[in-house]
């Protein structure tokens, strides 16, 4: 704030050079120079701070909106998918040994399958337990 | 952590989208995705997991075709899984854009995920996560991929086990 202080001395010494203003006067009107600046600059970070304020809350309330669309689609979703699986349930379930030990196998072929094309091209394998058991 | 959405990797995909009773893991991974949208939280397939498990499930009915077995049923099931509602997320040019800014980082930090002549499903399925994430508006905080190998795709995008996570 000083040097802000000395800086308006010097315009105003520079205005003024040829009036008599004294010293004091000079000092005078660059301290109010130099608080009417500052005033202006915190009404400035005032509304800046008031914006920004705005716009977490507005940021805010659209995710609360985001997360209230979300929510309520993941309802319909579990809905739909309970109907799903219980329709499965019904068109497959099996307590038949054999046919078990099948779909067994089946899901390990697929399982196996699904590590070697990511291992061909050293991505991430999806099952690495059945390496560890290999 | 609160939870608003969870992306399948393709491991858990393919236990929700079997037989009932084919295995005890799908099973659980059934009754969980169940639990988790009961709780209010998505559970979302994006295409390019779709895409790699759907290849996988062809080449396996196509094989049984050959041999003059019946089909199992495993491509409809996957498709009916998808789509149901907010399930399917596709994938779209931002996606993919951001996938090759991804992965062009992590080669440039010697950080590879997978061989530089591989597409990488990686990148592309984290690339559409965070484009989920911006599109509809939630902190990709909030959003997850369960998987049954977490191992570097963490390096990207929130990653856990499928039974690790709850709502």
């Amino acid at each position: 704030m000083m040097e802000a202080v000395i800086d308006n001395l010097k315009k105003r010494r520079k205005i003024n050079r040829r009036k008599n203003t004294d010293s004091a006067s000079l000092l005078a009107q660059a301290i109010t120079e130099t608080i009417k600046g500052l005033s202006e600059s915190s009404r400035v970070e005032l509304r800046i701070a008031g914006t920004s304020q705005d716009a977490v809350m507005n940021q805010d309330a659209m995710i609360d909106t985001a997360r209230a669309r979300t929510r309520a689609l993941a309802l319909e979703q579990a809905a739909a998918t309970k109907a799903l699986f219980a329709q499965w349930q019904a068109e497959d379930a099996t307590d038949d040994p054999e046919e078990l030990k099948r779909r067994d196998a089946e899901m390990l072929e697929l399982q196996h399958a699904m590590n070697e094309n990511r291992k061909a091209t050293g991505e991430r394998i999806p099952f690495p337990e059945l390496e560890t058991r290999a | 952590m609160s939870l608003s959405a969870v992306f399948l990797d393709e491991g858990p995909l393919s236990w929700v989208t079997q037989k009932p009773g084919e295995t005890p893991d799908s099973d659980a991974c059934q009754a969980w995705v169940i639990n988790l949208m009961t709780q209010g939280v998505l559970v979302c397939v994006a295409e390019v997991t779709d895409y790699e498990l759907r290849r996988e499930l062809l080449r396996q009915e196509l094989r049984r075709e050959a041999m003059g077995q019946p089909k199992r049923g495993s491509v409809a099931r996957l498709d009916s899984f998808i789509a149901l509602p907010g399930r399917y997320v596709p994938v779209s040019t931002n996606a993919m854009r951001q996938a090759a800014d991804m992965w062009a980082q992590i080669r440039n930090a010697g950080q590879p995920t997978a061989s530089d002549k591989a597409l990488d499903g990686d990148v592309i399925l984290a690339a559409q996560v965070s484009i989920f994430a911006a599109t509809q508006g939630i902190p990709l905080s909030e959003i997850i991929v369960a998987t049954t190998n977490v191992k570097h795709i963490d390096r990207f995008v929130q990653a856990d086990l499928w039974s690790n996570i709850r709502a």
